[in-house]
């Protein structure tokens, strides 16, 4: 469903990813994992057509994202870190919105079950400025959802959320991916990527550092315990130092 | 006061001017600065500098000037000072920005250096702004006119600001301790009451208006000098300060003037630093207002408030759930246009309309009275010109004043760019919201106007059938260069984001502020004249070639084909400017240009 080969993206002089190649299937969940800089924001964002790339290819659903922007985009949601939103349109406006521009039939009854599964009913005629900065990532996320996409990139989902929005957005990652959808999730929360991701890609310094299933990671490092996570296996590679972060600044 | 402040203010200066300064390296900023400087120096350069002669007598050094200066500027200060006191104050007593909130207050730092602190941070503002205005101005009639006018803007918006900061904390305070707003006004009341009392009592008798207009001013001038010397001038002598500094004829009585000045300025930094009032609590509100306020300014969104709104008016027409996404982007301007205009300004309009048509009408159609006709054919005059003034300012500065556009939603290029519609399409989306809902309106303001356009006694009568042409061209062609208008903001938006800034903390300003709004002034002239002027050629042609057949019942007729040859053309040149502003939207990239962080 989506495919990337050989990505590279360059912002003048500076390569921030240089050759990533990676394949996610319909109803699975890629986690992308990697330190701030990694390129994993730019890697994301050059999936979702963003920004363009400096070399290699992007397929979503078949189509190419260089050269069929407005097919790849149609079966692609896109959810950002940092929820943006229209100032003066109100929850239900952003959803109508957005449902005609991709096209959707039954908009007007998908609205209210999104607006309940989200917890955003009684905000329904509400402008963004009167929504919390959670509020404001569940519209981001409904408004992803509402075309029923075919592959969904998560950057940092969960930020601002609450313990129950945590668990409706994690419950509907795993849903979306149950449906058929081919799910991206970049996130610093590495238990969260553990839980949901069927398959973890690694990113360091803009290139590709490990690609596999949480056994396929842990095999590659026989000498960890044999309790160890993603955050152990992680650590190791980040850090090259047998996975010890520094010690913290004393008191 | 604390070193650490001192530190903040300094380096904050220092980096925003090495900021804007290293930044000139790049050429986008580097042409924009340079224009703003031509600007500068056409207008307020050598070459433009009064006659020496005349400079040399300024209006200040004349004693029938210097003194209405002095005893005018101990009005304006006593209308301030008193309002600072008497009107109702809606913001805290000092104003901090967000990050000093977060950073500062809650620092071991106690109150009086939070106030210093912001006095001093002041200062990074009141300096660069009145010595530039200063010398600018100042130089113009004289070398040392441009010294006297910088140092006494300087001292005098000082002296300003700290008594309104004073008068703030004080009246905070007072509210702390349960002193009621009536009786802090009344108090205020009875000082100025029995100011004007001491005043009226020891001043002068005023002279009267007996021998002519000339002698009057002589003698008003003779009666402020006494005034000067009187009791009375001397219990007024704090607010006849700032007039005399602009009042000084050269450089060393200017100084001797500005001591007391600085005297003045010394007594209130000291009753500002005792004011003891907790003004954190509403600084920290009104910082998050100030915030949201400063952020939609830079978007380009005026008149917003900063005040947040819990609910928002109804949407004009319900947007089907299929359909071409044109539709969608006008659904979404109009939304927001309608939620952007303020309905008192929507009410007040309407009720003009209701009351002035109607006079305006019988002025359209001639009277028989003819003074009622005379009020009548001024009155329509007046409406048809009002008229076109909101349409033509619609067409010319609605896309930017207005509701929503391309510029001011760049700073969603991330949700932009993943839309499934090509870049073409967007552009000419966002192009069809920003021109649908002003056209609308300009198509009620052009029939107000040919209904309303006068009928003058002399001149040629006006048909129906002309009155009828007129609207539809007004309905053809205003739409089609609000188009060409909006297409200059969406390709200044488009081709240079860098001076936009979408979002971004530091706004442009300064030259190179000026330099890009001349800039954009001019593409905007030229798209016009061009993109405007030779399909009006074109439309001209025609009526021209429906004259020559010397039929005028045919000619209001000629007139709509011209027109709409005319909106053809530059429709056709609006459809491929978007295509070429589409491609450069799928090109660009929103990290490259600093749109996306």
């Amino acid at each position: 469903m989506i495919e990337v080969r050989d990505l590279r993206k360059s912002y003048g002089e500076t390569e921030a990813v240089r050759g990533i190649s990676f394949e996610v299937r319909p109803g699975e969940v890629l986690g992308l994992v990697g330190p701030n800089g990694a390129g994993k924001t730019t890697t994301l964002r050059c999936i979702a057509g963003i920004l363009p790339l400096t070399g290699g290819r992007i397929l979503v659903a078949g189509h190419d994202v260089a050269l069929d922007p407005v097919g790849a985009k149609g079966a692609l949601a896109w959810v950002p870190d940092d929820p943006r939103l229209f100032e003066n349109l109100t929850v239900t406006d952003h959803l109508r919105f957005i449902g005609r521009l991709y096209r959707v039939e039954d908009a007007e009854e998908r609205i209210p079950r999104l607006l309940e599964e989200f917890e955003l009913a009684d905000k329904a005629d509400a402008l963004p400025a009167a929504l919390s900065r959670g509020m404001k990532q569940k519209l981001s996320l409904a408004c992803a959802l509402i075309h029923r996409p075919r592959a969904i990139l998560f950057d940092e989902p969960l930020t601002g959320l609450d313990p129950i929005a945590i668990r409706r957005a994690k419950d509907s990652i795993v849903a979306q991916a149950r449906d058929g959808a081919a799910v991206v999730v970049s996130s610093h929360l590495l238990n969260l990527v553990e839980e949901l991701a069927h398959r973890v890609l690694v990113i360091l310094q803009g290139r590709k550092a490990a690609h596999g299933t949480m056994d396929e990671l842990k095999a590659a490092h026989p000498d960890l315990e044999a309790g160890a996570g993603l955050e152990d296996i992680f650590l190791r590679m980040a850090l090259g130092n047998g996975g010890a972060p520094p010690p913290p600044s004393s008191p | 006061m604390n070193p650490a402040l001192v530190f903040l203010v300094r380096r904050s200066f220092v980096n925003a001017v090495r900021s804007r300064v290293l930044r000139l390296r790049q050429p986008r900023y580097f042409v924009p600065f340079l224009l703003g400087l031509a600007y500068f120096a056409l207008v307020f350069g050598p070459w433009n500098r009064d006659d020496p002669g005349v400079g040399a007598a300024t209006p200040a050094s004349d004693r029938s000037w210097a003194l209405p200066l002095e005893w005018g500027g101990v009005l304006v200060v006593l209308l301030l000072a008193s309002s600072s006191w008497l009107l109702p104050a809606k913001g805290p007593p000092i104003t901090f920005l967000e990050p000093e909130v977060t950073f500062l207050f809650p620092a071991p730092l106690p109150r009086r250096d939070l106030i210093r602190y912001k006095v001093l941070d002041l200062q990074k503002y009141l300096l660069p702004s009145t010595a530039f205005f200063g010398f600018m101005i100042g130089f113009r009639t004289g070398a040392t006119a441009g010294v006297r006018l910088f140092l006494g803007m300087f001292l005098c918006l000082n002296l300003l600001t700290l008594h309104q900061i004073g008068s703030r904390l004080t009246r905070a305070s007072l509210l702390e301790h349960g002193s009621a707003g009536w009786k802090r006004q009344g108090a205020v009341l009875a000082v100025l009451a029995t100011v004007a009392a001491v005043v009226c009592f020891a001043a002068p008798p005023f002279p009267r208006p007996a021998d002519g207009g000339k002698a009057f001013a002589a003698a008003v001038v003779d009666w402020l000098e006494r005034l000067g010397e009187s009791p009375a001038g001397w219990a007024l002598y704090p607010l006849r300060l700032p007039g005399r500094l602009f009042a000084a004829t050269d450089l060393p009585a200017f100084l001797l003037r500005a001591v007391p000045v600085a005297g003045l300025l010394g007594a209130l930094y000291l009753w500002v630093q005792r004011c003891d009032a907790a003004f954190e609590e509403a600084a920290a509100d009104h910082a998050q207002v100030l915030a949201r306020r400063v952020e939609a300014a830079r978007k380009g969104r005026i008149g917003f408030s900063g005040e947040e709104r819990k609910s928002a008016k109804r949407s004009p027409f319900r947007l089907a759930p299929l359909g071409p996404p044109e539709a969608a982007f006008v659904w979404k301007g109009a939304t927001e246009l309608l939620r952007h205009i303020p309905l008192r300004l929507v009410i007040l309009l309407v009720v003009s309309g209701f009351v002035a048509m109607p006079i305006a009408l019988g002025g359209a159609r001639g009277g028989n009275d003819p003074r009622a006709a005379d009020w009548s054919h001024a009155l329509s005059l007046l409406v048809t010109a009002g008229l076109g003034t909101v349409a033509g300012f619609l067409a010319l500065a609605g896309s930017t004043a207005l509701g929503s556009n391309l510029r001011t939603d760049l700073e969603l290029v991330e949700t932009l760019k993943t839309l499934p519609v090509t870049g073409a399409r967007l552009v000419r989306s966002y192009l069809a919201s920003t021109v649908a809902p002003l056209a609308a309106a300009q198509a009620v303001l052009v029939v107000g106007m040919a209904m309303a356009f006068p009928q003058s006694a002399k001149g040629p009568e006006i048909t129906a059938a002309w009155r009828i042409s007129g609207a539809i061209c007004g309905i053809l062609l205003l739409p089609m260069v609000t188009a060409v208008s909006a297409l200059v903001d969406a390709s200044l938006a488009l081709m240079f984001p860098a001076w936009i800034r979408p979002g971004q903390a530091q706004a442009q300003g300064g030259m190179e502020g000026m330099g890009i709004g001349i800039l954009w002034m001019l593409g905007k002239v030229l798209a016009l004249g061009i993109g405007v002027g030779i399909p009006a050629a074109a439309g001209a042609v025609v009526v021209l070639g429906a004259g020559l057949l010397r039929m005028p019942a045919l000619l209001p007729g000629a007139a709509i084909a011209g027109a709409l040859l005319a909106a053809s053309l530059i429709l056709l040149e609006v459809v491929v400017a978007c295509g070429a502003l589409g491609r450069r939207f799928e090109d660009m990239d929103p990290a490259q240009e600093g749109i996306l962080s």
